[in-house]
């Protein structure tokens, strides 16, 4: 539900372009480079069997010196009082602050601040210890041990121990409680599947805690990224959780926190505040001493930006980002970044007719000009997709893929013709199925439209359809939505997250038994991991290849930051890139302890 | 009189139990999963297993029947939009702020727009009318969301003098009410015009003068009195339609009101809420008609409600 009107075609000025393509070539690099190293070191914890990770032991001495230390604020820093960061969250999707209520509800990133996962993210997309110090598995890769940091307790007293990991993991897999997550563990945590569909007892879930400090993962098959997962492994207090239930932190007299920060307010429809956790005994210190949640519509985050009442906020429409592009002040606050590796493409029902011709699908890849789409519409939102893995995401293969759905309006028609739509005779007419898309993504999916019917003299019609409605339609079996346009994101930085998405029987009407083949088998494959990176680019060829997907770009987030937010988190990243890295203000990343307020902030920011 | 109002609130209850139920059968006819929020398909058992904590796998009619047995006991059920409250507690929760912008707001496009339209009416004709006609028009034409864009651009970003949004303090009332009472004031403007001059032309209004009355008596006896029949049929219904709020209103401002729920209930399939809103909504709107009927009576001594014959 959106009511501003948009510039249907924003026009971006030639530096805009500029940097745009500066962003997209910067992001070719860190395929090569960043891509398939980050893999390797995640790969590199699961080969090695029972020896700990690289990063693993390091932190216990880095843990205590960021104990140590923490408490002092830089030079240039706003005073105590000051340390205040405030970010919007859309009000209409925020049902709850917990995860493990509602994964896709929770009002953003922001709510995971009451607890340590076991590991984080740097900024440069590699795993680091969070409540875990360090980690290992077992010869055969199936099980997995992680050694907790004794000195983590949670606010009412009680110290953090393996039984509340434990008590967490059976909560999340009860069918009593239907997660909207239970997908996230399915065949991969030993009877994962079977609790949460009721067929064995919560108590028989591969997850247990032989002593307090010690926390075993079992897996049915080995699990190579299980590290890279338990970003999501925030623990819920065991005694909040059997005395107040699983929503006590939904009030601050009941709330209970092991994070750095505890739930001080929330004043519903109007703002969430975090305060600072003084019991907080783990490894992210934070200077920021109070966290506000401006909860509004996503349309008015840019006036709550303009009038100083946030410090932060993402997606601004185009024509808000012109405002700020065209003051050279203002300009400086845009920080474009790679938020989740979001591609978004179009989709088909390869099942049925006439999406059922390959010749069909690849006419439809090879109409659509992205460089048109990008220079006139994306400006420094997006760049061109021509293939599923976005460049910088492990086993990204972009540029040796990016002839196979190649713009070739000529080649595009020939196929047509090919498939007996000669002229786009006789083709019938297409509704494409939006999902609540912002103006941006109406304007894209419009453009595509038009292009379609430009060099396939076809019919399109965009239609702009309600999440639940088009998600209902989407998941039906068989698929109710014949042609669509949408985008997904990772959950997990491991190329069998996005891959997944394409299985037979999963997202989409597309199935091919080589691709699934091909994936599940890189998927937990434990021998080397440049090989496990080439298994996994093979089955991206044969999805790029087969066209259930067209590929249209791969979205660049635009943050927009206040100067006087600062600190390590905002310094350039490994690739030059200076923004707040997925997954932003939470503690499954490193960002909260990077960051601070200096003493450029104006005065009484409240 | 008594047995007419009991009347009137029994065929009122009745048409609460139709409207439950037409609204029950149309909104469980709408395609669209109220879970379906995430970006991958829920495995079924999960889907099956929230469908049971949501009632939702029982038969339709079960359904039905189950919520208007808790509903007549006051509980409405809890909003998939927010399972940490009841809808009732939400309701009570937010229409206090969407009441505290309504009441202004009628204030002002009632007082205002009767004036403006009874100053235009009496100069028919100058240029004040054409000023205030324009006026109305304009405010009727003009969305209300974009009136206030307009506001905020004016009054926050240019001047610097009123918060663009917010809640809680006296300033934070100012624009919404302006924003959101220019198409009731409007409305108000015309109707009041229109029916001054529909009386200002009568027989009685002339005759009034024939006998000699002073202006003042003629104006405030005889026409401003039977130009509110028409004024109370058109516009007290514009009372439950304000006090039940606006979603544009209320988001641009960061009001914390009910009225975004009328449209994101819809949109989050969030059954419970639809139910209770359109419940209370329907109330709303009964009562008033309630009570414009027994208001004309005051205002016009030939209507009775109840048996008689016209005297």
């Amino acid at each position: 539900m959106s009511n501003r009107s948009e510039p249907r075609h924003e026009e971006y000025d030639e530096e805009t372009i500029k940097r745009m393509g500066l962003l997209g070539f910067r992001l070719k690099r860190r395929a090569l480079l960043g891509g398939a190293a980050g893999a390797a070191g995640l790969v590199a914890a699961a080969r090695f069997g029972t020896t700990p990770t690289l990063a693993a032991p390091r932190r216990a001495a880095s843990g205590i010196l960021a104990r140590a230390i923490a408490q002092e604020l830089p030079a240039d820093a706003a005073p105590a009082d000051q340390q205040i960061y405030r970010a919007p969250a859309d009000v209409t999707n925020t049902r709850v602050i917990d995860f493990y209520e509602s994964v896709y509800e929770r009002g953003g990133a922001i709510a995971d601040l009451f607890s340590d996962p076991l590991v984080r993210l740097n900024k440069n997309f590699e795993i680091v210890p969070g409540a875990a110090t360090e980690w290992s598995s077992s010869e055969d890769a199936l099980t997995w041990t992680f050694r907790l940091d004794p000195n983590l307790m949670w606010s009412d007293g009680n110290p953090v121990t393996a039984a509340d990991y434990v008590a967490t993991f059976r909560y999340a897999a009860d069918p009593a409680h239907a997660w909207d997550f239970t997908w996230f563990f399915q065949g991969e945590i030993k009877n994962w599947t079977e609790v949460v569909d009721g067929e064995v007892p919560v108590e028989e879930l591969g997850v247990t805690a032989p002593d307090d400090h010690t926390l075993v993962f079992e897996t049915v098959v080995p699990v190579p990224y299980l590290p890279t997962k338990l970003l999501y492994s925030l623990p819920l207090s065991k005694a909040a959780l059997e005395t107040t239930g699983p929503l006590y932190n939904t009030n601050p007299e009941t709330a209970v926190s092991a994070g750095p920060f505890i739930l001080t307010e929330w004043a519903r429809d109007e703002q969430i505040v975090y305060t600072k956790n003084p019991d907080y005994k783990g490894t992210l210190q934070v200077p920021i001493n109070e966290v506000r949640v401006k909860l509004a519509a996503q349309t008015s985050y840019f006036t709550l930006y303009e009038n100083d009442e946030i410090d932060y906020m993402v997606d601004p429409s185009p024509a808000e980002l012109k405002i700020m592009q065209d003051d050279p002040e203002l300009a400086k606050q845009i920080h474009p970044g790679l938020e989740d590796f979001r591609t978004f493409y179009l989709f088909f029902d390869t099942k049925t007719a006439p999406f059922d011709d390959l010749k069909v699908r690849q006419a439809f890849s090879h109409a659509i000009d992205r460089d048109a789409i990008a220079s006139s519409i994306l400006g420094p939102a997006g760049f061109p997709a021509y293939s599923w893995l976005a460049p910088g995401f492990p086993a990204s293969n972009a540029e040796g893929l990016k002839d196979i759905q190649a713009f070739d309006p000529d080649l595009a028609k020939s196929l047509m013709a090919e498939a007996g739509f000669e002229n786009g005779e006789g083709f019938p007419k297409q509704e494409m199925w939006l999902r609540n898309e912002n103006p941006l993504n109406q304007t894209v999916a419009n453009a595509v439209a038009a292009m379609l019917t430009e060099h396939l003299g076809i019919e399109v019609e965009v239609s702009n359809k309600d999440t639940d409605l088009f998600t209902e339609a989407l998941n039906a079996k068989p698929t109710q939505i014949p042609f669509g346009y949408v985008s997904y994101g990772m959950d997990f930085l491991d190329p069998i997250n996005m891959l997944s998405v394409w299985f037979d029987g999963g997202r989409h009407a597309w199935g091919n038994a080589e691709f699934d083949a091909k994936t599940k088998e890189a998927g937990s494959f434990t021998g080397s991991p440049e090989e496990r990176i080439a298994m996994f680019q093979e089955a991206e060829r044969i999805l790029v290849e087969d066209v259930p997907g067209v590929f249209v770009y791969h979205k660049t987030q635009i943050q927009l930051i206040k100067p006087w937010v600062t600190g390590e988190a905002l310094e350039p990243d490994a690739q030059g890139l200076s923004y707040l890295h997925w997954p932003a203000y939470s503690t499954t990343s490193l960002n909260p302890a990077g960051l601070y307020i200096s003493n450029e902030a104006p005065e009484g920011r409240s | 009189m008594a047995r007419y109002i009991l009347g009137r609130l029994l065929g009122l209850v009745f048409i609460l139990f139709a409207v439950s139920l037409i609204t029950f059968l149309l909104m469980r006819s709408v395609p669209g999963d109220p879970f379906a929020s995430g970006e991958r398909e829920l495995p079924q058992k999960t889907q099956e297993a929230r469908e049971r904590k949501y009632g939702l796998d029982k038969p339709l009619w079960e359904q039905y029947v189950r919520y208007m047995g808790n509903a007549l006991q006051g509980d409405f059920g809890v909003p998939f939009q927010s399972p940490t409250e009841t809808v009732s507690g939400l309701i009570a929760r937010t229409w206090p702020a969407t009441i505290k912008i309504g009441i202004p707001t009628i204030l002002v496009s009632f007082v205002l727009g009767s004036l403006l339209g009874f100053v235009a009416a009496l100069r028919q004709n100058s240029w004040l009318d054409y000023a205030v006609t324009f006026a109305a028009t304009l405010g009727l034409v003009v969305p209300n969301f974009v009136i206030a864009i307009w506001l905020i651009l004016l009054f926050s970003a240019r001047f610097d003098w009123l918060p663009p949004g917010g809640w809680g303090e006296p300033e934070h009332y100012v624009l919404p009410v302006i924003a959101y009472s220019l198409a009731p004031t409007a409305l108000v403007a015309r109707y009041t015009r229109a029916s001054i001059l529909d009386v200002l032309r009568a027989d009685y209004v002339r005759t009034a003068r024939a006998k000699g009355l002073g202006e003042r008596r003629v104006l405030l006896g005889h026409v401003v009195r039977n130009a509110m029949i028409p004024f109370v049929t058109v516009l007290l219904p514009e009372v439950p339609n304000i006090l039940t709020g606006s979603i544009f209103i209320e988001s641009t401002f960061r009001i914390p009101g009910l009225g975004r729920f009328f449209v994101n209930s819809t949109f989050s399939r969030d059954y419970p809420m639809i139910l209770a809103l359109v419940l209370l909504v329907a109330a709303l709107w009964g009562i008033t008609y309630l009570l414009t009927d027994l208001l004309y009576t005051v205002l016009d001594p030939r209507i009775r409600l109840t048996g008689g014959a016209l005297r």
